[in-house]
């Protein structure tokens, strides 16, 4: 199956039909009554770990000791890695008057996301893949690793300006899942004799101690505000702001949290403590309490990982059949840096009412470093279907992003 | 296009969807256990001790025997009664006549021991009264020569109007602990005689009655659960015998091998704390091995009689007489009975009180605090000369592990030890599964030296040797884990001389440790 699913993705971005980030065509001529748009997508990246071991992680398998090798040889101090994983499905009706405003319409959308977001140190990637047994007569640091994860649905209704294609929504969602971790600072120091294991740990970590599909509710909103900046000889050009998933989200029951700001040194246990089965490994609450671990449940307001992007569009009407894009892009996630991308359009006209369009595209931060991708989209009557890959070459990651458009 | 659509989306869910494990291995290190074996942890009952901070010597003594006071006399539950039976009839008798005042005298059954005097430490009367008389009657019951704190025994009770066919009783139980009895009898000359008296009035307030000879006045006394602290008289010619067990569960973990100890003494020692004379014997003594190998100890002295005489003091001041029983080298095997190393002793005695007789005149006396004791007890320097000497152990063990989820692979076991014992040692660890059955054998990469192959230590003045002993764990073995349930430690002993090789006696230095420090490396797999 796994085989099926790469040649399909082989074929679908790398044989023409796939579009560089997949960037929105923005049509003011267009004028229809309704527009579904469906679009998915599926990306992973990362500063460190190789596209072959996060394979193993999601899709199962063996780690061998090379592939932790080519990862290794990635990994510097501080390293990132975050996924994206989404589906959305949209419909926007420009028949109607919303608020008797003839020029308004409104939108209608649900969707999937889960979203994962990873700080980590190189120590904790060995300590992971390796054990401690690198770390004789060493310290292993594990500070400033941070990590979170969320899945979520949403619902969505908001305005649509029929003309400029912008929308606003306000959104509930419902949170699936949730979990926090944040190691402000955490050494361990095994000596090279192994008698001596020094653990000194400050951080905390909270999830929901249930995946139902309804463990906590939100609120927020989406925008695509679209604007056209006049030139002087050419047609405007058209940039859209787009933010997603702009919200806060509360939980059914409180979180489970553990905190800790301890320093532990074990040298072993005692005869006694053996043969009388006093050791600190007697229950859970005595591990708890002799690490100095607290265990507490809270209900904290937490943010959802929005989305934010500024880009030029690529007009479907231009007479120029190559079209620069650009834009910026940041997901509201401690492991997420600044994204600039750019890319080149190039439309062909197949048929009589057919138009191609490919491109490449190339960007430079977010989860990973530089990445590059192509896309192809084909658009024929009412519908508009497009296949990206953002990452197509990347070590580190990979990407496939896919939108239908249906105008009718 | 549509199903393109609905193709895609399905992928998308495949592709957010594990579908196998993922799994890779790493390598864990940590340490187990840390501390340090030393003699002072195996103190018991003053087993060690030294007297110059330099040796050590074994005094091992146990109490085989205390028997006391309770032990030697059983007061038997008694029921005492009187009766009253006018010889005439009386008419008309006046309000508040006493009519009845006698003593009688209840012979306590208590064989061929003579009791003058006790005290009870312990037990009840029940004292009943009936009154045939359909009048109120006053009965008081005075038991003469029961005492406490100087006064006799006297209780009063004012008895309802009853019947001669259906009398009215009054009862009530009452403590005798603390009271002292007199048992010598009206004449002060008797034993095992216990009195009573009644005393019958009638109702001062009630009418003329008149009394006859079919009016019985009854009162009876259950005296039961009675334990006495305290007797003087003849305690008869008593005869006691058993067999001692004395058990040394450590030495049955030894299997083979020889031990070689210094000459010693073994000392029996009986302890008479009543004025009494007591005349005892040890029967028989034998010890069996772990290997079931049972050695008697042969000498003149099992089976002879000898006297104890009779302690002397009074209560506070008593003093036990002793009488020693001493096995060394010259007069007994005692030095091949105590290396058969037998974890179970079998010590047989007997003990005669009074075995001339009553020659006291009934003066025997025995207090709250006489015992007779028999004590064993054994001293040598803590010397030992091992050569193979065996010793083994075995341990429940339940560690399992699920293959499908974190797992252990294989791993490492390192000893790293200090000795300061002039003793090596190859350990073996066997891991057995439920039916005994051996599964894997893990044997040391090398011996825990002795400490004579060590350098001095001059801050604990001890020779010393460190040694570093792995005991590797395959594969084969971890993936067992989940059948073994019991491991046995066996180690092999030896007291090696250096110079020479050869296994021979060794003196343990006072303050001798065995510090141990155990870390284990596995490799195991994540499943994730």
């Amino acid at each position: 199956m796994m085989k099926s699913i790469y040649i399909f993705f082989f074929f679908t971005v790398s044989l023409g039909y796939s579009q560089s980030w997949l960037p929105v065509q923005h049509d003011t001529l267009l004028d229809k009554k309704h527009e579904f748009i469906f679009s998915g997508t599926a990306d992973y990246a990362s500063t460190s770990l190789h596209k072959s071991l996060t394979q193993k992680l999601f899709y199962g398998g063996e780690i061998t000791e090379h592939l932790k090798e080519k990862s290794l040889k990635l990994h510097t101090g501080i390293n990132r890695f975050g996924s994206d994983l989404n589906t959305e499905i949209e419909y926007r009706n420009y028949t109607a008057s919303l608020f008797k405003q003839s020029r308004w319409g409104f939108v209608v959308k649900t969707g999937y996301f889960s979203f994962i977001n990873a700080l980590y140190s190189k120590d904790l990637y060995e300590l992971t893949f390796y054990g401690n047994q690198n770390y004789l007569g060493d310290t292993a640091s594990l500070s400033g690793t941070k990590f979170s994860g969320m899945t979520f649905q949403k619902l969505g209704v908001g305005w649509l300006d029929k003309k400029s294609k912008s929308s606003v929504s306000l959104n509930i969602y419902s949170v699936n899942s949730y979990t926090s971790a944040k190691v402000r600072s955490a050494e361990i120091y095994q000596s090279s004799a192994i008698d001596t294991l020094v653990i000194s740990y400050l951080g905390s970590t909270q999830f929901t101690s249930s995946n139902d599909f309804f463990s906590g509710l939100g609120v927020g909103i989406d925008a695509d505000i679209r604007f056209a900046v006049p030139t002087k000889n050419n047609a405007p050009i058209y940039y859209q702001f787009m933010a997603k998933n702009i919200g806060i989200a509360l939980f059914n029951n409180p979180l489970t949290t553990y905190e800790a700001d301890t320093s532990i040194t074990f040298a072993g246990l005692t005869f006694n403590q053996v043969l009388n089965g006093s050791s600190f490994l007697d229950s859970n609450y005595a591990v708890l309490d002799s690490l100095g671990i607290q265990k507490n449940q809270i209900n904290p307001v937490v943010f959802l990982p929005g989305f934010l992007q500024f880009s030029k569009l690529v007009d479907a009407n231009s007479t120029r059949k190559l079209q620069e894009f650009y834009g910026a892009r940041l997901f509201l996630a401690s492991a997420f840096t600044p994204l600039v991308f750019a890319g080149a359009d190039y439309r062909i006209i197949v048929g009589k009412k057919g138009t191609l369009n490919i491109g490449v595209n190339a960007g430079y931060g977010g989860f990973s470093h530089f990445r590059f991708g192509t896309y192809s989209s084909f658009r024929i009557k009412n519908w508009n279907l497009g296949v990206a890959s953002e990452n197509i070459f990347g070590k580190t990651g990979q990407s496939i992003i896919f939108r239908a458009q249906c105008a009718f | 296009m549509m199903k393109q659509l609905i193709f895609f989306g399905f992928l998308l869910v495949i592709v957010s969807c594990k579908k196998k494990s993922t799994t890779w291995n790493a390598d864990w290190a940590a340490p187990l256990i840390a501390d340090t074996l030393k003699l002072t942890n195996l103190y018991n009952d003053s087993t060690l001790t030294t007297s110059n901070q330099t040796t050590i010597d074994v005094d091992l003594s146990r109490t085989i025997l205390d028997i006391g006071l309770s032990n030697l006399l059983k007061i038997p539950d008694t029921t005492i009664s009187q009766i009253y039976s006018p010889a005439f009839s009386f008419a008309n008798i006046p309000p508040g006549t006493n009519f009845a005042n006698t003593i009688e005298e209840h012979v306590l059954d208590l064989n061929d021991v003579q009791l003058k005097k006790i005290r009870v430490s312990e037990g009840t009367i029940k004292v009943t009264v009936y009154n045939p008389l359909t009048t109120k009657v006053y009965y008081t019951v005075q038991l003469p020569g029961v005492s406490k704190n100087g006064s006799i025994f006297e209780q009063t009770y004012f008895v309802d109007g009853g019947s001669i066919v259906q009398p009215t009783t009054s009862q009530e139980e009452l403590n005798l602990a603390g009271y002292n009895i007199d048992l010598t009898g009206e004449t002060g000359m008797n034993y095992n005689r216990l009195q009573s008296k009644v005393i019958i009035k009638t109702d001062e307030n009630g009418p003329a009655i008149s009394v006859t000879t079919q009016h019985d006045f009854k009162f009876e006394g259950e005296i039961s659960g009675i334990k006495i602290d305290y007797a003087k008289g003849y305690f008869g010619s008593q005869v006691f015998s058993d067999t001692s067990n004395l058990i040394i569960p450590q030495l049955n973990s030894i299997t083979g091998g020889l031990l070689d100890i210094p000459n010693s003494n073994l000392t029996f020692t009986i302890e008479n704390g009543m004025k009494v004379a007591l005349k005892a014997k040890l029967t028989s003594a034998q010890n069996t091995s772990a290997s079931n190998n049972t050695i008697g100890l042969n000498s003149s002295n099992i089976g002879s009689d000898f006297y104890i005489s009779q302690a002397i003091g009074n209560w506070e001041n008593l003093q036990p007489a002793l009488n020693q029983i001493e096995f060394n080298a010259l007069n007994s095997n005692i030095e091949q009975y105590l290396e058969n190393l037998g974890a179970e002793h079998k010590i047989g005695y007997q003990l005669q009180l009074n075995p001339w007789g009553n020659v006291s005149g009934g003066a025997d006396e025995i207090f709250p605090n006489s015992r007779i004791k028999a004590k064993v007890n054994f001293q040598m320097p803590l010397q030992v000369g091992a050569d193979g000497l065996t010793l083994r152990d075995t341990f429940n063990f339940d560690l399992s592990q699920d293959p499908t989820k974190i797992h252990a692979n294989s791993g490492v076991v390192t000893l790293h030890a200090t000795n300061a014992f002039p003793v090596s040692c190859e350990p073996v660890l066997y891991f057995m599964d439920e039916n005994n059955f051996v599964l894997h054998t893990v044997i040391a990469s090398t011996q825990i030296s002795s400490s004579n192959l060590g350098t001095l230590n001059p801050a604990s003045g001890l020779k010393e040797k460190k040694s570093q002993v792995e005991f590797i764990l395959p594969t084969d073995l971890v993936n067992d884990l989940n059948k073994i349930k019991y491991v046995v430690v066996e180690g092999r002993f030896d007291t090696p001389t250096p110079s020479t090789g050869i296994n021979e006696i060794q003196t343990i230095p006072f303050g001798a440790f065995l510090a141990v420090k155990l870390n284990v490396k596995l490799n195991g797999t994540i499943v994730y």
